[in-house]
């Protein structure tokens, strides 16, 4: 599974036709409200329905308090300096695999503010209104049909004298076995020669083994498998 | 020409469809092949809102005018004062539903009001307010005039009417109507016989024929072709008088014959006349448009602005049968008819649906009966300028002392009188050459007195006024007052007025106004067929020893008239045959007439009529009187009579039927015929005589098919109460940016609603 690191989440801002890191952040945060509209009717029943609105997003950035922007990072000071004017701004996002994201929108500030505590450094900490759509660098295709379902288990009969029971479904590509029960008490899985309390699984047969010394009587064998991608 | 500037908001609404605001200052001017300057203004959070302002629960609440409410952001270049100077009329506001589409719709037209123009006096930006009116308020404020401005008193289709108010809002957009009454009875078919001797055309149907109708007959063997009602009979046929075309054959029984009634084939605001006295507030003066339009639309049709044009709906016509709409250009000239369908859907299912859960259900309880009200009135002046009060200036004369008092006179043209000397029986007038004037004397500048004044000529005639049109057993009052100069004393029983009746008969009569041993006073007398020579007189004052330079005055009840006609008024010329030299002039002042119809048996008792549906269950205790101001009428010169043209002459319309109901063109059910009271009735009854459902809340959802006032609605989540029923919608106020609304509809059909058996009574009013 791709991870998204928190150093591949970079907010900034353009400037001209460049685009600066705001602050020295260490937090920030995209945020999407969307209204709610009630469309309940009289034949509704007991459940209220509703529809998708209007769409609102803020931005939120924290960092380190930098003077100017000599450091090649947007300044708290010089956005006091840009109150009232709309800005546009990109989040980039890098996942593992070096695929990047870039959402682009135009935001102005709603709130900026400076602090300090004793004993720590300066933070800086803006709020941001986004105004209009928000682009995004690359259409996210729908998922692909699930590899990772969890089928539904299989009951088997562990007939007498048997020390094993075959199912074709197990045979399918990707099959993971999840876990096997016998009368009630989970076993565990082994790759080799299965002893007391375990199970050894051979998907090309689609065969679940036991204990050779302890065969079967008419016993329940229960499968829990999955199938992934 | 057009604007040569247009501030424009655009915005995307909530749907996904553009919206576009231009407003168009008017002040300046370019060519229509040039291009306009067109100044991007932006829109705020909620750029638009649409709303009506008459909000009145009534369903038949005659006009929704409509605002549109435009919100921007100022600056220093654009702001509240790009908008604040200038006529009402300077910036024209067209708002247009994706407009570069093939077909953009017009959400609104109209003008903004600088009275409603607000924003905040503080820094840029502010939100500027612009309130935009389609004007139909402003009408309160204008008097109807014909295009040329002048007073209409003469008669006029309805349309007419109704395009001479709306092109007050400058707006000259055209009209959709969706009114299909027709005139007259459509068509029958059956069983028909042409008598020549008459010349009558007889049929079992008894509420088919009557005066002034044009019919057409087909499928005759020998009286194919159109003809005119000039009077009915009704034995055990009706008999219908014929009084142009032909001649009649001798046909007898003729089966399958069909009878058209021409008037029924076109639209009735393009058949039906109204007399524009009828709109008077004082003489020579109008109502305003506004009143003019609730007068003729009251207790029927709703006005309202959708889709860049007007509509007028029929209430009654919201139900189950397809919807015809007339089209009328902005002149109020007929275009044609169409079959259209408004119906539009709100619910669960549908693009506009019910939203945030604040729907409520009212009720109005049914009535115990409906009436409609006509009140019969006549023009403050039955006859054109009877009080000589009009007449453009002649020229200043010389000033004249009266008993110690010098006034200052004044000569004016006879407005509405004709100097002739006329004939009996319509002859050829010979040519008068008195001269004649109104006279004024002032004081102070003030009038004091008036009077018409006539000199002798070598050849001496009559002024005669515009025709009075009266009916059979009908009474006029008349009286007079003139004079003679200062010792000239005029020969024996001078003469000073003359009446003539010219019949629909074709025959002529006149009043004799003084009582002798040989005929009675009041009495008409017809004049011999063919007869020639000058009119006989009227009025003549008494030879005794009067004081001729004092006013002599005379007032006669005449007997009643022997037939249907008009009626012409004749001041004369008379110097009792003194002899040249003698009188050179009279002076005729106070003339009146009264005119006293014969209604229902009796004169001067009946003063109006009214309609009245009532149910026969007891228990209902609610009801609806309502006055209306126009009417079938049983004569023709009431204010209000609804009127035809035929033949050159107007004839009252007395018989209607609900073309909707059936097919296009289609020949009618007869019983669903009758007086326009009747129909108008019913149709207000039938609003009425059931517990009417009223839901009031917020709708999500217009796009290009957006709810508005002329649809008609079905409300679909299923539910008994909106189940089989059609709504109006009578109030909304649409935020275009959000696409919801606030809403109200109110129940205008259901499927077992519509009842025309319930008890219906005509009954005259009196005094």
């Amino acid at each position: 599974m791709r991870k998204i690191l928190g150093k591949n989440f970079l907010i900034t801002m353009m400037v001209g036709d460049l685009g600066y890191p705001v602050f020295c952040a260490k937090s920030g945060e995209l945020s999407t409200d969307i209204e709610e509209i009630e469309v309940t009717s009289v034949n509704s029943g007991r459940d209220r329905e509703y529809e998708p609105g209007m769409v609102s997003r803020t931005l939120s950035v924290s960092g380190l308090t930098e003077l100017d922007n000599t450091g090649g990072r947007v300044s708290i000071f010089y956005l006091l300096q840009q109150l009232s004017t709309v800005q546009m701004f990109r989040l980039i996002f890098t996942d593992t695999e070096e695929e990047v994201q870039v959402l682009t929108f135009r935001a102005f500030a709603t709130n900026l503010s400076v602090n300090k505590n004793s004993g720590q450094l300066s933070q800086s900490t803006g709020s941001f209104r986004i105004s209009g759509a928000m682009t995004f660098s690359s259409i996210i295709p729908p998922p692909n049909e699930a590899f990772c379902d969890i089928a539904d288990p299989i009951y088997m009969t562990l007939g007498v004298g048997a020390t094993s029971v075959t199912n074709a479904l197990l045979t399918t590509t990707g099959v993971e076995i999840l876990g096997v029960w016998r009368s009630g008490l989970s076993l565990t899985i082994t790759s080799g020669t299965p002893g007391s309390g375990q199970f050894a699984f051979d998907p090309t047969t689609g065969t679940i083994s036991i204990d050779p010394t302890n065969p079967g009587n008419d016993e329940p064998i229960h499968i829990i498998y999955k199938i992934s991608g | 020409m057009k604007p040569g500037i247009i501030y424009r908001i655009d915005f995307q609404n909530f749907d996904g469809d553009l919206v576009r605001i231009d407003i168009q200052d008017t002040a300046t001017l370019i060519g229509d092949f040039d291009t306009a300057n067109v100044i991007g203004l932006r829109g705020t959070g909620n750029p638009l809102s649409i709303k009506v302002i008459d909000n009145e629960d009534d369903k038949f609440t005659c006009i929704r005018a409509k605002q549109a409410n435009i919100e921007f952001l100022s600056n220093a270049s654009y702001n509240i004062g790009t908008f604040a100077d200038g006529p009402d009329n300077r910036f024209r506001v067209e708002i247009l539903l994706n407009p570069t589409s093939l077909l953009p719709s017009f959400l609104f037209i109209g003008f903004l009001v600088t009275d409603d123009l607000q924003q905040l006096f503080l820094p840029y930006p502010q939100t500027v307010v612009l309130t935009a009116s389609d004007h139909l308020g402003l009408l309160k404020g204008i008097p109807l005039t014909d295009d040329a401005g002048k007073y209409m008193k003469d008669h006029y289709k309805i349309s007419y009417f109704i395009a001479q108010c709306l092109n007050k809002t400058e707006l000259n957009l055209p009209i959709n109507v969706i009114h299909n009454l027709r005139v007259g009875g459509g068509s029958i078919t059956g069983n028909t016989s042409f008598v020549a001797g008459g010349p009558y055309i007889a049929t079992a149907q008894t509420t088919f024929f009557y005066p002034g109708q044009r019919i057409r007959v087909i499928g005759s063997s020998f009286n194919d072709g159109d003809y005119t009602v000039g009077g009915t009979t009704l034995l055990i046929a009706q008999f219908a008088y014929i009084i142009d075309g032909g001649p009649l054959v001798n046909e007898s029984g003729s089966p399958d014959v069909i009878i058209q009634d021409i008037s029924s084939t076109t639209h009735i605001y393009d058949t039906v006349y109204i007399e524009g006295l009828t709109f008077e507030s004082s003489v020579n003066a109008a109502q305003d448009c506004y009143s003019v339009l609730q007068a003729i639309l009251k207790e029927g049709q709703v006005l309202t602005q959708f889709n860049g044009a007007w509509w007028i709906v029929s209430v009654d016509e919201y139900e189950a049968n397809p919807t015809y709409v007339a089209t009328f250009d902005y002149l109020g000239i007929y275009q044609g008819i169409v079959e259209n369908n408004i119906t539009r859907t709100v619910g669960s299912l549908f693009f506009s649906r019910w939203a945030n859960a604040n729907t409520n259900l009212e009720l109005e309880r049914a009535k115990a009966f409906i009436s409609e009200t006509f009140r019969y009135s006549f023009p403050t002046e039955l006859i054109c300028n009877m009080t000589f009060e009009r007449g453009d200036l002649i020229t200043q004369l010389p000033d004249e002392t009266i008993e110690n008092v010098t006034y200052q006179v004044k000569s004016f043209e006879t407005e509405c009188w004709e100097y002739n000397q006329w004939q009996r029986n319509d002859n050829a007038p010979i040519t008068a050459n008195g001269t004649n004037y109104i006279k004024k004397l002032y004081y102070n500048g003030a009038e004091r007195d008036r009077f018409m004044h006539m000199n002798e000529g070598t050849v001496n005639g009559q002024l005669r006024s515009e025709p009075l049109a009266v009916s059979t057993g009908d009474k006029i009052v008349v009286g007079i007052s003139s004079r003679w100069p200062a010792g000239r004393i005029p020969g024996t029983t001078p003469a000073t007025l003359a009446v003539e009746l010219k019949g629909d008969n074709g025959k002529f009569y006149y009043l004799y106004g003084t009582g002798s041993t040989v005929q009675l006073s009041g009495g008409w007398f017809e004049y011999p067929a063919g007869s020639g020579g000058i009119l006989d007189i009227s009025y003549t004052t008494s030879p005794s020893s009067q004081d001729y330079e004092s006013w002599q005055s005379q007032s006669y009840e005449s007997q009643p008239l022997p037939v249907s006609g008009r009626l012409f008024f004749y001041l004369v010329f008379d110097d009792g045959a003194d002899g040249p030299g003698g009188v050179t002039y009279v002076e005729h002042s106070d003339f009146s007439v009264q005119y006293l119809p014969f209604i229902n048996g009796s004169y001067r008792e009946i003063s109006g009529q009214s309609y009245t549906v009532k149910r026969n269950e007891l228990g209902y205790l609610a009801s609806r009187e309502q006055e209306v101001f126009i009417s079938n009428a049983p004569r023709i010169n009431m204010k209000g009579a609804l009127q035809i043209l035929t033949g050159g002459k107007y004839w009252l319309a007395p018989y209607y039927y609900p073309a909707w109901r059936f097919a296009l063109n289609t020949a009618p059910d007869q019983t669903s015929a009758g007086e326009y009271g009747k129909l108008q009735a019913f149709a207000v009854w039938n609003q009425n005589r059931n517990t009417i459902r009223k839901f009031t809340g917020d709708v999500i959802g217009f796009g290009v098919n957006w709810p508005d006032v002329i649809h008609k609605f079905v409300l679909s989540d299923t539910n008994p109460n909106t189940n089989d029923r059609f709504f109006l919608l009578i109030s909304m106020d649409q935020n275009w940016k959000s696409c919801q609304m606030q809403a109200t509809f109110v129940e205008c059909y259901r499927s077992d609603g519509k009842g025309y058996t319930d008890p219906l009574s005509f009954k005259y009013l009196t005094s």
